[in-house]
């Protein structure tokens, strides 16, 4: 298992334990999100959602849908 | 692990709509080069413009306004920025205060214009005042679009724009073109183009999209690489707006079947150049009998709208 803390658009901030290797489509499952909805930052690098998590990270998801 | 398509190096942005992976200094590239075709293939610019930039605070607005004002020595143009609060407390603050940080640290000259000086009431006590008599006739996303509209065409000639530039990106323009099919609004699919407004009226300044072929997700990958920040808050309204709806089943679909938005552009483009041949004797706008600002009838809808606002305020 490997921990992550998911940055949710900057309003809050989740701690979880996931299986090491699962891609992070999975993750934006879990979390009920469509990934074309949102932008990918492992680490402070943006990253396709198809890759997999295999260490502990902070990944920021910024929102593509504006509200304004 | 991907390759960059351009430079060979390890991509860490994956493109699947354009079969395109790249890393993050080649994306910057290959988006600005986007956004320039985008200006001269639509022939948006011309030497001597002065343009502005119609800038909520919002990432696809900044985002415009930072490349316009980039290129502008390139194009020969002058670049403003035009803001218009409508004055939705709880949003609008913080988006005027990113708005404003980012003119002083860019050094862009920025006007700003309000509902509330101009029409007396801002956005929130025009929806209290609806709300308050039961008679809640216009969206909220309606009013303001239309006031919103209004007052950047006014301001962007009184300040002699020649054009006015808006954040309008790729998913803006499928989900108007799938609005109106819904609404049966086939002249409005007639007029939304990337540049609009040309021989609509003298007084109407042309408005054009430089983000027009790029992904809102695009946008976003942009402006975070080059530290283009907003806040994350959201426009109390937007529950009103059936727009939201859509925008998911698109991305929905999107997701599933990359390259979905691309394909819809291109159907709307092409639907665009058949209708507007059989609406182009509508296309010339006259003025509104009451203000004198261009409008498609003989009242402009702000002044319909000033109108249902003042008398429900009675």
């Amino acid at each position: 298992m490997v921990d992550v803390v998911v940055d949710i658009f900057g309003r809050e901030k989740r701690k979880l334990s996931v299986r090491k290797g699962i891609r992070i489509v999975s993750l934006l499952e879990m979390l009920n999100i469509i990934p074309e909805e949102v932008v990918v930052v492992v680490d402070g690098e943006i990253t396709p959602e198809d890759e997999r998590i295999t260490r502990d990270c902070v990944i920021e998801l910024l929102p593509v849908v504006s509200g304004g | 692990m991907y390759t960059c398509g351009i430079c060979g190096e390890r991509a860490n942005i994956v493109l699947k709509a354009r079969n395109l992976s790249l890393c993050s200094k080649c994306f910057v590239e290959w988006f600005e080069d986007n956004v320039r075709e985008n200006i001269i293939k639509w022939d948006m610019v011309r030497r001597g413009d002065v343009v502005a930039v119609a800038t909520s605070g919002g990432k696809d607005s900044l985002t415009t306004l930072y490349l316009m004002n980039k290129m502008a020595r390139d194009f020969r143009i002058r670049v403003l920025g035009l803001h218009v609060n409508e004055g939705i407390k709880g949003y609008r603050e913080f988006k005027l205060k990113a708005l404003i940080d980012f003119c002083r640290k860019h050094d862009i000259e920025l006007h700003i214009v309000s509902f509330k000086e101009y029409f007396g009431y801002a956005l929130d006590e025009m929806i209290e005042k609806a709300r308050s008599r039961g008679k809640m006739v216009y969206k909220p996303c309606t009013i303001c679009g239309v006031f919103r509209r209004y007052l950047i065409n006014l301001y962007a000639r009184k300040l002699g724009a020649t054009k006015v530039a808006t954040g309008h990106n790729l998913d803006d323009e499928v989900q108007v073109f799938i609005m109106n099919i819904f609404n049966n609004n086939m002249m409005n699919i007639a007029r939304e183009k990337a540049v609009t407004g040309i021989a609509f009226s003298p007084k109407f300044v042309p408005r054009i999209k430089p983000l027009y072929s790029l992904y809102e997700k695009e946008v976003v990958m942009y402006a975070y690489l080059k530290g283009i920040r907003t806040p994350h808050v959201e426009c109390p309204y937007v529950v009103y707006s059936s727009r939201h709806l859509i925008r998911h089943m698109i991305n929905e679909l999107e997701y599933l079947n990359p390259g979905f938005k691309l394909k819809l552009l291109e159907s709307k483009e092409k639907t665009q150049r058949m209708l507007s041949r059989e609406y182009s004797r509508y296309m010339v706008v006259g003025e509104c009998k009451i203000c004198g600002e261009p409008s498609s009838g003989d009242i402009c809808k702000a002044c319909q709208l000033r109108s249902y606002l003042s008398n429900i305020s009675v």
